[in-house]
């Protein structure tokens, strides 16, 4: 089955409702994207297709260019719901609640770093929990204080010493999702949770050190405090096991209910539930625990960075490392939009909201939100700025990355036949990861080449390049 | 007949799977779980444990199946090594009991291939074939 689409604006593409659409869809695809849209047979467009069916959504449905084939809603999807007669849908945040990434600058320059760049990468990889069953001994939290994260976010772990207060500034929604209740997250949530608050993961979570190579929009640079040859830090992880059993008990729950709210799907791994149902209510206030959750875990793994670039010889008042932003790309937020309240579900995809938003930290409200979009590992990530047309379009939305361009296996099948490390380290990149085979699955080549998507978003007018980032080191579980 | 069939997902991670009897199938999900998070032989069990569930109908139940996998390899760190199912009827759907032989996370670190999250209900639906079951399994990795 092939997805009717038209090009309406540059970059910009309409599906005009049919079938059991309830409205149109609207994605953004260069020629290549859209080769590559073709090429797995549209198979993101077909998901974007049955999002756009989801009762109480608000037109249109939207994919933005990283769109890539995910499950139930595709990668890359933004879908506003109508808070007062709309769905929530578990699937459309996915199983990483608050999956995010958060940007860290620095006093120092890529010249100051070079020297104790392998040291550093040492205490980085012994200091953030990386891979399975890794945990700081020295970091533990009792069930109270795992519920105080639950309910205040980072607030909770900067109160026990773990970060500045001047941090929460510079997290969306000040690292704490209001109603969040911990009594909606199950037992098993919990205890998946506990060991993990303050770790990394694997798969595509990450930390780089980095540094500023090229700047686009200077006065947006210069508002977000960015420099050219500047070192930064790029932390990308989110709410860990806890996240996904949350949304596992709730997928599982609502699939239940559907016939209660007479929801029809066309895929399962949609289930919704009313946003005003006790179904809905109890999910959110779980998310937005979880989110809580992610939010802190992003903020003790800044303490941790800090705490290594210090044991690696930089001083706080050298290494000066404070938030640029911090953001989710997997959530569903209240927001008004055009004067009318919708709950935004962004499924890889990252708020971008424009200059003068009240929202926003005073200091960027003239130039709008950083937006931050990783690359791969091996060339760049790009710090954009949100815009007053993605306000217009996007219900304030942008892109949240790459998105993949071989699978897993032929990812590792192509590494097994090189030295991806000893590569990589020829070109100024220092590695140090749990597994050969996260780095395999993560090799630049796994990847779609990200300025791609960027061009598109920049094109579309969407979000506006402000600078990019190239790594020097990457930390994987 | 062929139990596991790699999907062509870039993102997640897919399989299809086939087996003679139902049974069968989830013992055959549950080896492609375990193949998408270990490489290589494992070692020989360490401890056993029996799992109960049950479900409403056999989609759900075979996602319940595989989260309980992923639970206990990256959670209890018990990285199940066998597998003997039988499936029962439940008081309402369907029910399962499994026996899993396991071994400690630790004893398997270096052949770890990485995090799965959850197993998702994306196109999921077991059908009846000619030649016995089939089911396409997509997992968020």
């Amino acid at each position: 089955m092939s997805v009717p689409f038209e090009k309406i604006a540059p970059y910009t593409y309409r599906i005009p409702r049919h079938g059991k659409m309830r409205v149109d869809a609207v994605f953004y695809a260069s020629e290549t994207i859209l080769r590559q849209l073709e090429e797995e047979d549209y198979a993101s467009l077909k998901q974007l297709v049955n999002v756009a069916t989801l009762p109480g959504i608000v037109e249109p449905a939207l994919a933005m260019p990283d769109i890539h084939w995910g499950y139930g809603f595709p990668i890359g999807g933004v879908a506003a719901m109508d808070a007062d007669e709309g769905v929530v849908s578990p699937g459309g945040v996915g199983f990483d609640i608050n999956c995010g990434v958060r940007l860290l600058r620095s006093s120092l320059s890529k010249e100051d770093l070079e020297p104790l760049k392998e040291r550093l990468a040492d205490y980085l990889y012994a200091r953030v929990p990386a891979g399975v069953g890794s945990e700081r001994r020295d970091v533990r939290f009792s069930r109270r204080e795992l519920k105080d994260v639950l309910r205040e976010g980072a607030q909770a772990v900067v109160t026990r010493g773990f970060g500045e207060p001047e941090d929460l500034e510079f997290i969306e929604s000040r690292g704490r999702l209001p109603g969040a209740d911990p009594d909606r997250v199950s037992p098993r949530a919990m205890e998946r949770g506990a060991p993990q608050l303050g770790t990394l993961g694997s798969g595509n979570h990450f930390l780089e050190v980095q540094y500023v190579d090229a700047i686009y929009d200077l006065e947006a640079a210069r508002a977000f405090g960015l420099f050219e040859g500047q070192v930064t830090v790029l932390i990308h992880t989110g709410s860990r096991g806890l996240g996904h059993q949350v949304c596992e008990d709730y997928v599982e729950r609502f699939l239940k209910r559907l016939s209660l709210y007479k929801i029809e799907l066309p895929d399962r791994q949609l289930a919704a539930a009313p946003i005003k149902s006790p179904d809905g209510d109890d999910y959110l206030r779980a998310m937005a625990a979880a989110a809580n959750f992610a939010f802190a875990n992003r903020q003790l793994i800044t303490h941790f960075t800090r705490e290594a670039f210090e044991a690696a010889g930089f001083a706080p008042r050298d290494h000066g490392l404070r938030v640029v932003y911090d953001l989710a790309h997997n959530n569903a937020k209240f927001e008004e939009h055009k004067g009318r309240g919708l709950l935004v579900h962004r499924k890889g995809a990252t708020r971008a909201f424009g200059p003068g938003h009240p929202e926003l930290p005073r200091v960027y409200r003239p130039v709008g939100q950083p937006v931050l979009v990783p690359g791969d590992m091996g060339r760049y990530s790009f710090v954009l700025a949100g815009t007053r047309g993605a306000m217009e379009k996007t219900f304030g939305s942008s892109c949240h990355g790459a998105g993949r361009r071989l699978s897993r296996a032929k990812a590792k099948k192509l590494a097994r036949n090189s030295d991806i490390v000893g590569e990589l380290a020829r070109r100024g990149i220092v590695v140090r990861a749990k597994t050969r085979a996260t780095v395999w699955e993560e090799i630049p080549e796994a990847y779609k080449d990200v300025s791609e998507v960027v061009e598109v978003v920049h094109g579309a007018g969407i979000g506006k390049k402000v600078a990019r980032l190239r790594p020097l080191i990457v930390v994987k579980g | 007949m062929r139990h596991l069939e790699e999907l062509p997902h870039t993102a997640d991670l897919g399989f299809r799977v086939r087996a003679r009897s139902l049974p069968g199938l989830f013992y055959w999900a549950g080896r492609g779980l375990l193949a998408a998070m270990f490489e290589g032989p494992l070692p020989p069990p360490h401890g056993h444990r029996i799992l109960r569930l049950s479900a409403d109908d056999l989609e759900t139940l075979l996602v319940r199946f595989l989260n309980e996998l992923i639970y206990l390899a990256l959670t209890r760190e018990e990285v199940p090594v066998g597998l003997a199912i039988r499936l029962l009827p439940g008081d309402r759907g369907c029910a399962l009991e499994a026996r899993l032989a396991w071994v400690p996370f630790s004893r398997v670190a270096d052949r770890f291939l990485g995090e799965v999250k959850s197993a998702t209900f994306h196109g999921l639906k077991i059908e009846k074939t000619d030649a016995g079951y089939q089911a396409q399994v997509v997992l968020d990795v």
